[in-house]
């Protein structure tokens, strides 16, 4: 029987910046495969994280391992499997398009050129225009471009959808999800686009002032948290052990979101009068105040 | 290797602009410094000048900080800290840009220009000297390393550069508490060792332990740590240095004469003032006579130290010398033969204290013995001139009074780390050669001596440097050709003469 080496492992990561903890013993382990969104508000963490990963930062405490890497040791054989996109990413942008991915590919030595192709047709790039003179969003797909090719085993994207138009993000969230389902790429993305990524994300882990806030499979947790709308229920009259699990939030919306993180058939079966609505990862969010800006 | 190759075709292709810009100047110097038409002191030739000057401290240092800022270890948000490159092959790629572009350029072009100026025996000095060179381009590209934007790094030089002044004034006032510098220094060279040889060693101590912190730097990217190695750096360069403070050792057996060349010191002779907000300053030669059977014409000295001792008190103080290696100068002492030598300064107050005083004058001096190899006779008129060696020489400007004949020259001398004679900071010396000249009548064969003034040198430059021919009539310049010799030392000497009770005018 194989072990599989988890694309991501990390043990205790800290990282103190002065006073602040900008990462607080963060343990995480990301299997191949698995697509995992990284939420947080700015100055969570989430950064951080990737610039330990990746040993641009040095910790203060613990450790972390890529593809089975120890991140202090990183080297270009494992760099060669790990892709990481950011929107501060600082680009050579005296280059055009044409030269930025020809240069990049100068350092894969299993480069695939016919996804080149076509990446650059589906995102509509022109090659022979210079970085600098590029928008964010096509800078970003040029970033895309200039990683996807290299076949990584593990994706570390920071807020990749900025800046790209409907059909762009469309195109990226598809791109991910066959990847990670049919290549085994392991992704870890963070994003305020919570709606771009629900749809890609196998797995959810929402860092808060550094700490793990919550860490679960997407699924599970949309699968938890249902709502209803308060002219539909008198929550005086619910029974006073289902009140313990149903939580009240005033709501720009609605007069009053009522929501529970504590789904089951059981539950509901337990207030045969109540119909139970799916949420999305927006509104779970928005109804346990867990800001992403 | 493919990956360093491939970060250098990279930057090759960035700083494109940089490379023909060098080649260019490279160009340009080589017919400023490699012929006569751009050797003459023109205008155009002035521009030109100005502008390779320009390029070469100005563009060379941009160029430097920007390539390795291109690939900046200081910025987390660089595209290139995730890719695998390897930092080493990044390291390597950006000193073959240094080696190859910024110094190997310039190289080049010197070693072009000795070709030119019959000096081919030279070309691999220009080349050796990048390793001299690149003792401190390592350095920079290390502050470079850890800065984002040129304005940064200069933000930075200013603060380190900061930091070293008042760290060595604050260890050299300590050391000075300490009684560390006043006789045996702690170093762990022979006293003996030649400047060179010193200059070598620590050029070597500083470029191993440069490259040290570099690759340490672009391994691990702690910058602490790589700083704390200039500790060491530091230590050792201290510690490679001569035992003894003094490397010239005097002879301090001979005092009225010098041995050999019974050369006397007899007198001094007011050569001049100077005024400045202190006062008048007053210069004096001195005056000495030699064995008639000595050449003097083959004799150079320089007077390297000087002090005035009134006798009967504690005033005891070295006085200001001037002047460099020079020829004596004819002159008289009460009806005799002697010869005149620039020797010091007296400042008002000191010359307060040793006026209508009976004083004690000790010179120290360098008397070298020389001998003239003739190189080549040239007509004398503008433009003419000749080569030798690596250095070019020819006739800018031409002055002749009913007394006196000038023939100014500008001249471009060769002067390369590593190289022999490359130590000798001697401002008199043109280049590693000095030169002297005489008029030579074409027809009658009849020499005329020319007293020479060179110019200053110190690096390969292009300095001015005028021919004095003091004539007993005047004379047709068409008449003559110039010959020049090569002055070589035979021997030198440092020797300390003392004149007792000598009231100075």
């Amino acid at each position: 029987m194989s072990v599989v080496t988890p694309a991501i492992a990390t043990r205790g990561l800290t990282k103190v910046f002065g006073s602040v903890r900008a990462l607080d013993g963060l343990d995480l382990e990301v299997p191949p495969g698995e697509v995992l969104a990284l939420l947080g508000a700015n100055g969570s963490g989430k950064s951080t994280t990737f610039r330990l990963l990746l040993n641009i930062y040095h910790p203060t405490s613990g450790v972390s391992a890529l593809l089975g890497c120890p991140s202090r040791k990183l080297n270009t054989d494992c760099l060669q499997h790990v892709g990481y996109i950011s929107e501060g990413q600082r680009l050579p942008l005296w280059m055009t398009v044409a030269q930025y991915i020809d240069y990049c590919a100068g350092f894969y030595p299993q480069w695939d050129d016919g996804m080149v192709g076509q990446l650059v047709k589906a995102f509509g790039l022109p090659m022979d225009g210079k970085l600098k003179h590029l928008s964010r969003g096509q800078r970003m797909k040029a970033a895309v471009t200039s990683v996807l090719p290299a076949h990584p085993k593990l994706l570390l994207l920071d807020e990749p959808f900025s800046g790209l138009d409907v059909e762009t993000r469309a195109q990226l969230s598809y791109l991910l999800r066959n990847l990670a389902k049919e290549d085994g790429l392991a992704t870890v993305i963070t994003t305020h686009d919570v709606e771009e990524v629900e749809p890609v994300a196998s797995r959810i882990l929402i860092l808060d002032k550094g700490r793990k806030r919550i860490d679960e499979q997407l699924a599970a947790y949309l699968a938890r948290h249902r709502y209803v709308d308060l002219h539909e229920l008198a929550y005086e009259a619910l029974p006073e052990a289902a009140r313990g699990k149903i939580h009240r939030k005033a709501s720009l919306t609605e007069p009053e979101l009522i929501f529970t993180d504590q789904y089951s058939p059981e539950f509901e079966s337990d207030m045969a009068d109540v119909t139970f609505r799916p949420m999305t990862l927006r509104q779970i969010l928005t109804a346990h105040a867990i800001s992403l800006l | 290797m493919s990956q360093v190759l491939h970060i250098l075709r990279k930057d090759l292709l960035r700083y494109r602009w940089a490379w023909i810009t060098l080649l260019a100047v490279g160009g340009v110097k080589l017919y400023l410094l490699g012929t006569y038409a751009g050797l003459m002191d023109d205008e155009f030739n002035t521009i030109l000048r100005f502008l390779v000057g320009v390029v070469d401290t100005v563009l060379l240092g941009v160029i430097a900080v920007m390539v390795v800022q291109e690939e900046s270890l200081g910025d987390p948000d660089a595209y290139w800290l995730s890719r695998p490159f390897s930092r080493i092959g990044l390291l390597v790629a950006k000193l073959l840009f240094f080696c190859l572009i910024i110094l190997g350029i310039h190289a080049l072009a010197e070693s072009i220009v000795l070709i030119m100026n019959d000096g081919p025996r030279r070309v691999i000095f220009p080349f050796l000297a990048i390793i001299g060179g690149l003792a401190f381009w390592v350095w920079v590209i290390f502050l470079a390393a850890q800065t984002r934007s040129f304005p940064r790094f200069l933000l930075r030089l200013f603060i380190v550069g900061l930091v070293f002044v008042l760290a060595s004034i604050s260890l050299t006032y300590l050391a000075d508490k300490a009684d560390l510098l006043d006789d045996d220094w702690f170093g762990l060279l022979p006293h003996d060792m030649d400047a060179s040889t010193v200059g070598l060693l620590q050029k070597g101590w500083w470029l191993a332990m440069g490259l040290t912190v570099l690759v340490v730097y672009y391994q691990t990217r702690r910058l602490r740590i790589a700083w704390l190695l200039l500790l060491p750096t530091l230590i050792g360069s201290i510690l490679l240095t001569p035992n003894s403070d003094y490397q010239i050792h005097y002879d301090y057996e001979s005092e009225s004469a010098l041995r050999d060349l019974d050369l006397k010191l007899v007198g001094f002779e007011n050569a001049g003032y100077t005024v400045d907000d202190s006062g008048e300053w007053r210069s004096y030669s001195a005056i000495f006579t030699v064995d008639d059977a000595v050449n003097v014409d083959k004799l150079l000295i320089r007077v390297s130290s000087a002090s005035a001792y009134k006798a009967g008190t504690v005033e005891d103080g070295y006085i200001e010398v001037m002047g460099g290696l020079s020829q004596p100068r004819k002159t008289t002492y009460k009806g005799q033969k002697a010869y005149a030598i620039d020797a010091f300064y007296l400042s008002p107050d000191q010359y307060a204290v040793v006026k209508d005083k009976a004083v004690d004058y000790t010179l120290q001096m360098n008397v070298q013995t020389t001998q003239d190899t003739e190189l080549v006779r040239i007509p004398i008129r503008k433009s003419s001139g000749f080569v030798h060696d690596g250095s070019r020489h020819v006739i800018t400007d031409i002055n002749s009074h009913q007394d006196e004949l000038t023939i100014r020259f500008h001249t471009y001398s060769a002067t390369f780390l590593f190289e022999d004679g490359s130590d000798m900071f001697d401002v008199d010396y043109v280049g590693i050669t000095r030169l002297n000249y005489a008029l030579i009548n074409r027809n009658t064969g009849k020499i005329i001596g020319a007293n020479s003034y060179p110019g200053f040198t110190g690096f390969s430059s292009t300095t001015s440097i005028g021919v004095r021919v003091p004539l007993a009539r005047e004379i047709s310049v068409s008449d003559y050709d110039l010959a020049v010799y090569k002055q070589s030392t035979d021997s030198s000497q440092f020797e300390r003469l003392s004149l007792y009770d000598y009231v100075i005018e």
